[in-house]
């Protein structure tokens, strides 16, 4: 989004004359100009259940890390969810064979 | 039948106790309930048309013009690209005078893209020659799809219509809905008897090319927009009598003894209409006028805007170079026009309180980003 810089009508924030909105050039078309950016996009916060790793009962078995659509499950010897990408689709929790993924609901 | 139903279901509903015939169709968000609907009910047998799912909008539109030529009553839903991927074929729609009926769910044009909603899609329609209607909430998307029926079926209008409602706002959220009965419905909306069709028996070609004869045929469909007129308010009385609902071309909202209005479309006027009562508490006199039928523009209806201090035009689309779309078709009338809610940006209660005290007594043309961003 771009900086404040049209001038609000006195009193109240948000309202423009048409007049004050600012003209942002090349800035104001809706492009994005660097490649490779989607690892900065939170998309953790769009969950509603969390899928939680018993790694006691994990088999090591792949499924969870080789199914997961957005690669948010991290091959570390075992599996980590990376929670920052995670939407909480639950694929993992259905393609666990040993049921070792929980889904928690996830607080406010 | 009372139900709990959102907007998508309750335009299922309305094609349904029309009992349309053929339901071309594309799944488009925020529309493709409508089309779930309608194919469930086909597989349980509760709807015996035709249902067509084609490869795109414009052949959903090419289907659509031919099975109502065939003398099918049709009807279709679509939305944001997939309308006006259809473009071209709406203009065949209303110059063959084939009353059609759709349904648009409302969304903000690409690019940049978005799901919410906001109503350039439906507006740029607005020159193609169909009946237009804003639905306000999820009872009036199922009332105006019968209504609509009824209205361009008659042989003095004989156009398409289509109905909107925002996407979203009315599309997925639900409301309580009287559903009437398919008895009540049938006496109210008779069956479709076209009186040109294409037949096999009588082969004949329709919409065919015509130089010198352009002309002639567009201004009989400008002349069956304005008959429209009379026959809309005389549809929306019969309705009223059989069903007890009353609508207009125009809706009113406490203007006897205002000095200042809002002029809106659509889904906007319910979330306006609780700031007009907020304004009042605190001793503003203000109220609302909304258009409900957007082609044929209800001029007449509308000259008493004349007779307020403040004419304020809420605008929840733009032509970008001119400005809000509804503003400038009123612009001998309205002081002040904003846009805003573009592509279903936040707006709430308290803003429309604040935009009516700030321009009270402004002139010119003002946007309203809402509180975050510029």
């Amino acid at each position: 989004m771009s900086k404040k810089t049209s001038r609000p009508l006195k009193g109240v924030t948000g309202l423009v004359a048409e007049s004050e909105i600012p003209y942002h050039g090349v800035r104001g078309i809706p492009h994005i100009r660097e490649p490779g950016n989607a690892v900065r996009r939170k998309t953790g916060n769009w969950r509603i259940f969390k899928p939680v790793i018993d790694l006691e009962k994990c088999i090591r078995c792949r499924q969870c890390f080789i199914f997961c659509p957005d690669s948010a499950v991290i091959w570390k010897n075992h599996p980590e969810i990376d929670y920052w990408i995670c939407k909480g689709c639950l694929v993992c929790v259905r393609v666990c064979p040993v049921k070792a993924i929980k889904s928690e609901r996830e607080q406010e | 039948m009372k139900d709990l139903i959102d907007g998508n279901a309750a335009a299922a509903w309305g094609a349904r106790l029309s009992r349309v015939m053929v339901v071309p169709n594309f799944p488009i968000t925020p529309q493709t309930e409508i089309i779930e609907t309608l194919a469930k009910w086909k597989e349980t047998g509760e709807w015996t048309g035709e249902f067509l799912p084609m490869e795109s909008e414009h052949s959903v539109l090419s289907a659509a013009v031919a099975s109502e030529a065939a003398g099918a009553r049709t009807f279709t839903a679509s939305s944001s690209q997939g309308l006006v991927l259809m473009k071209e074929i709406h203009y065949v729609a209303s110059g063959m005078r084939l009353p059609i009926v759709m349904v648009n769910c409302s969304r903000g044009l690409a690019a940049p893209i978005t799901l919410w909603p906001d109503n350039n899609d439906f507006l740029s329609l607005r020159d193609s020659g169909w009946l237009m209607f804003f639905a306000q909430n999820n009872q009036e998307v199922l009332d105006f799809i019968i209504m609509a029926y009824k209205i361009s079926e008659n042989r003095d209008v004989l156009l398409p219509s289509i109905v909107n409602m925002e996407g979203f706002i009315l599309s997925y959220t639900r409301e309580p809905i009287e559903i009437p009965a398919q008895d009540v419905v049938d006496s109210f909306l008779p069956e479709y008897r076209p009186k040109v069709l294409l037949d096999p028996e009588k082969p004949m070609s329709l919409g065919v090319p015509s130089l010198h004869e352009y002309m002639y045929f567009r201004s009989q469909v400008h002349k069956a927009q304005m008959n429209a007129l009379n026959v809309a308010e005389r549809v929306f009385s019969e309705f009223e009598k059989t069903f007890g609902r009353s609508y207009g071309l125009v809706e009113k909202y406490m203007t006897d003894d205002a000095d200042s209005v809002f002029v809106t479309t659509g889904s906007l006027s319910t979330t306006v209409k609780a700031a007009v009562n907020a304004l009042r508490n605190e001793g503003r006199k203000f109220g609302l006028v909304r258009i409900v039928c957007y082609r044929p523009f209800p001029k007449k209806e509308l000259e008493f805007l004349s007779n307020f201090e403040n004419v304020i035009v809420l605008d929840n689309n733009l032509s970008p170079g001119m400005g809000g779309i509804v503003f400038s078709e009123l612009r001998n009338l309205a002081t002040a026009g904003v846009v805003v809610s573009l592509g279903g940006k936040h707006i709430g209660r308290d803003d429309f309180v604040k935009i009516g005290k700030k321009l009270s007594g402004a002139k010119g043309e003002f946007w309203y980003f809402g509180e975050k961003t510029v």
